[in-house]
């Protein structure tokens, strides 16, 4: 119990955190940020009611304390480009990235677990070496550029796809999965080969133990003692990175959505900056930052309960 | 212990050489001048008057990639460097003082990786305008977390090692046992997470160029000639995959590199 | 009465970057049924290698170059893997010596346990239980309900052991092999192990390869007792002749560093030297650089094994003509 109390209140600090890094760096915007929002042209009385409406003329702490008194009551400002809510902005953005998101991790899994646990069963010093290089290099190539070679393949050498333009889920299914899969499989591929990676080195790692030794000699096969014994104990430490990955392709969603014009909150988050809307930046940074917190707190909190090691000491 | 495999060290060493010397070789020559424009020329696929052919107003592709690796080093150069100075002095307070210290950088570590992929460094871009200098300091802090943890689980580390303990008996100062004695021990690491570095900052750099809110004319950046490629990706594909290509091999140069260096660290251990 | 195990010059070899290095050569003896036979001998004389050799799960580096295993007559040289996995865990068991690592920490005991039977018969579920709850009760696990659902971390190393002897157990095997099985516990948890053993000797009709470096251990549950030195067989017999009447230096020299009563207060002797590394071994008697009693030929030669009344052989130069060299 007082590991939980332990883990939430480290976890309430670095939100905290968080809040006090944004904050602090949108402070800094250089000059007179009502004055950079309305441009050179716009006269003092019009700059002076921006700067009361966004609430400069106050100081520092109390605005940071209203910001986020604002976001607790689920007021995230005003978006200077949309004249909406924040909030109302967001949320035709969000479904967009999290189904990316979503389906990026499940690919990552789908894919990158049973490969893992494929190139685990081989293990030549040539074959481990060559497998190595192949996965470094799924993590060296830019997933936007990744996207362009399958836009290349699908479209111009398979004539596949003939057209990359957004479908919404609920307008139809199988045509949101197919604008959905590519961006998605772009942002997974890096992700992809670090499970492999990972996996293949915790099942190398656990088939040293000694309990396989036990296992093997209580005439399981092969097969038995992979899926049966080791599997379990290499799984539980690719939870903990599964959060760290999922995390990522929220990162990755920013890039690839302005690759294949998806509406999400990276596409959004790079226009609003063109726009200098910063009301709607900093919100958006916020949320995506929170989300990654939310995220990796709860992978540690499932991993503890998924490790017996670790759930009857808690 | 039979006797790692040391061919990914090497092939790493080979595509970050090659790339380097044509970023040397780029400072005094290249095989044309990469900004001159020839309407005339647009497009031309790679042939062996211009290798990798031209771009969408003629421009030397290859001339401008080799150009990009200036770029490209830079960048990860002071990136690193700032990673490494700011990391280093969180890293090593944190791990050599311990207690609530510890706890709260580390807590600025979290809080910095809560920021996903080249987040971060977008939204400091956003406050403080694009270009090089700026993208170099985003990047550069971006790249702090991994230099600090590393950093500081050397000095947790080697703190309790009799010859530390033994310099701190003497009436060493924290300062003076921090560069005097933990400092050469902990290099390995320090050049495995420098590779690192580099490798994500070039690809983090190709990333903001591509949004536009990285590098700017008339600066070269590979990010930002895909964003310029793509257009034309039906009719001039290898515009778009050589750049692509010569991105990925120096990234995975570098990735291979500190896997190698990674591998010799562990065997001497 | 056939045996049930027998090994016949059995040679191991190591295959090392520097070259093919035997670990285990000429190794013969025999295993009857109900017969409880040790192996005792310093760490690296190669008795696990003996046991792994037995149960086919000798490290990749290591292979059998030369000689047979035969069990209940058909020889394991050359059986599939499949017939190795109905040996396995069924009539032929095995316990080792970390009783922290060798069970698997992420699955429950009762799942561990009840896996034996699982692959061996074809109990149903219920039945797998009722019979896992009785082997646990037999082997001294109390509330072996509540143990059923425990993990290995909320096991002491006693009950931890234990737990590996009830999965040796529970299959009613032909022949145990127990690996130094109280090596690393307790002194008192040791001899309730070593009790148990007693136990499972008395009410079981297995047989038991019992592997120990302290022949103190051995002394107490051994009918028979096989003395290794660096990869050989230097002396066997019946384990009370042997104690009493030790005829090789070496086995002298163990029998010497058993703590006992007689002893108190002085200091407990210790045999000068080490055992030689595989890589080190050269022609002739590896005890010979440690040994008082060394001749001449000892340096050239590995001697021949001489047989004594009641099966006990040793081998030795210094029984070369016949009778008592000392």
């Amino acid at each position: 119990m007082r590991y939980y109390l332990y883990k939430f209140s480290m976890f309430g600090i670095t939100l905290v955190m968080v809040s006090l890094i944004i904050f602090f760096v949108f402070q800094l915007l250089p000059g007179n940020p009502a004055q950079i929002i309305l441009g050179l042209d716009a006269d003092e009385q019009q700059v002076r009611h921006l700067e009361q409406e966004l609430g400069l003329d106050k100081p520092a702490i109390e605005r940071y304390i209203d910001w986020i008194a604002g976001v607790f009551q689920g007021d995230l400002g005003e978006s200077l480009r949309y004249q909406l809510p924040v909030s109302e902005v967001l949320a035709d953005r969000i479904p967009v990235t999290t189904s990316i998101a979503i389906l990026a991790t499940v690919l990552t899994v789908v894919i990158g677990i049973p490969l893992g646990i494929l190139i685990a069963r081989t293990d030549g010093k040539i074959i481990s070496v060559f497998l190595s290089m192949i996965t470094q290099l799924g993590i060296s190539i830019p997933s936007f550029w990744f996207g362009f070679m399958l836009i290349l393949l699908f479209s111009v050498t398979l004539n596949w796809v003939t057209s990359f333009e957004y479908v919404s889920w609920s307008d139809d299914f199988f045509g949101a999965l197919r604008s959905h899969f590519l961006p998605s499989l772009s942002i997974a591929i890096s992700n992809i080969a670090i499970v492999i990676r990972y996996l293949r080195n915790t099942i190398l790692d656990q088939r040293k133990m000694d309990y396989v030794r036990t296992a093997t000699c209580k005439g399981l096969s092969e097969r038995a003692v992979l899926y049966g014994h080791v599997l379990k104990n290499a799984l539980i430490p690719v939870i903990t990175i599964m959060g760290l990955i999922t995390a990522d392709t929220l990162g990755g969603s920013i890039i690839i959505e302005n690759v294949f014009a998806l509406p999400g909150l990276g596409s959004l988050l790079i226009q609003s900056i063109t726009s200098r809307d910063f009301p709607l930046v900093q919100s958006m940074v916020l949320y995506i930052a929170v989300i990654v917190l939310v995220i990796n707190f709860t992978v540690d909190l499932l991993y503890k309960l998924i490790d017996p090691r670790i759930r009857q000491k808690g | 212990m039979i006797k790692k495999h040391r061919l990914p060290l090497y092939i790493g060493l080979t595509f970050v050489s090659i790339a380097f010397i044509m970023m040397l070789i780029s400072l005094f020559y290249t095989p044309y001048d990469p900004n001159a424009i020839d309407p005339t020329n647009r497009l031309a696929s790679p042939s062996l008057t211009h290798l990798f052919g031209t771009d969408n107003f003629g421009r030397d592709i290859f001339s401008r990639v080799m150009e990009g690796a200036k770029t490209a080093f830079l960048i990860g150069t002071v990136a690193a460097s700032i990673g490494l100075f700011l990391g280093f002095l969180l890293g090593a307070s944190a791990g050599y003082f311990g207690g609530w210290i510890d706890e709260l950088t580390m807590r600025f570590i979290d809080a910095m990786l809560a920021f996903p992929g080249i987040l971060l460094a977008i939204m400091l871009i956003a406050v403080f305008e694009p270009g090089m200098k700026n993208t170099v300091i985003a990047l550069g802090i971006m790249s702090i977390p991994a230099f600090a943890r590393i950093i500081r689980s050397s000095f947790i580390q080697y703190k309790s090692y009799d010859f530390v303990k033994a310099s701190i008996a003497k009436g060493g100062g924290a300062i003076h046992i921090m560069i005097k004695h933990i400092l050469p021990n902990a290099v390995s690491p320090i050049l495995v997470a420098a590779s690192l570095s580099f490798s994500g900052s070039i690809l983090a750099e190709s990333g903001l160029s591509y949004l536009g809110l990285g590098v700017q004319p008339p600066d070269p950046s590979w990010g930002r000639m895909l964003k310029e490629a793509q257009p034309y990706i039906t009719s001039a594909p290898w515009y778009v995959i050589i750049v692509g290509m010569v991105i990925t091999i120096l990234v995975l140069g570098f990735n291979l590199l500190s896997d190698g260096l990674r591998d010799v660290h562990d065997k001497k251990a | 009465m056939a045996p049930l195990l027998s090994v016949q010059a059995l040679d191991v070899a190591f295959q090392l970057p520097e070259g093919e290095f035997l670990a285990l050569e000429n190794i013969s003896f025999h295993i009857y049924p109900n017969e409880v036979v040790g192996i005792v001998g310093e760490s690296g004389c190669g008795k696990s290698l003996t046991s792994q050799a037995i149960m086919g799960i000798l490290p990749g580096v290591a292979s059998i170059k030369h000689g047979n295993i035969s069990f209940q007559g058909c020889s394991l040289n050359d059986l599939s893997s499949r017939e190795w996995q109905e040996l396995r865990g069924n009539e032929l068991t095995m316990i080792f010596q970390e009783p922290m690592t060798s069970l698997n920490p992420v699955l429950t005991i009762g799942r561990q346990i009840a896996e034996v039977l699982k692959k061996h018969t074809s109990l149903s579920k219920i039945e797998r239980k009722q019979q896992v709850i009785k082997t646990m009760n037999e082997v001294g696990l109390p509330r072996a309900e509540a143990l059923w659902k425990a993990y290995p971390h909320q096991l002491s190393g006693g009950m931890r052991q234990r737990v590996s002897i009830a999965m040796a157990l529970i299959s009613r095997p032909k022949l145990m092999i127990a690996d130094e099985p109280t090596t690393a516990l307790d002194v008192t948890i040791q001899s309730q192990i070593l009790d148990l053993f007693q136990t499972i000797k008395q009410n079981h009709s297995t047989s038991l390869l019992f592997i120990s470096h302290d022949l103190g251990v051995i002394q107490a549950v051994c009918d028979q007792v096989i003395v290794m030195y660096a990869g050989r067989i230097v002396e066997q017999g019946k384990v009370e002749k042997l104690i009493s009447e030790p005829k090789h230096p070496y086995t002298q020299s163990l029998i010497q560093s058993i703590p006992d009563a007689t002893k108190r207060g002085q200091r407990l002797y210790t045999i000068p030297g080490t055992v030689p590394h595989l890589q080190e071994r050269q022609v002739g008697c590896p005890f010979s650089n440690r040994c008082t009693y060394k001749l001449k030929q000892c340096e050239t030669s590995f001697p021949d094994t001489y047989e004594f009344d009641d099966g006990h052989t040793v081998a030795c130069h210094l029984f070369a003509k016949e009778g008592d060299g000392n």
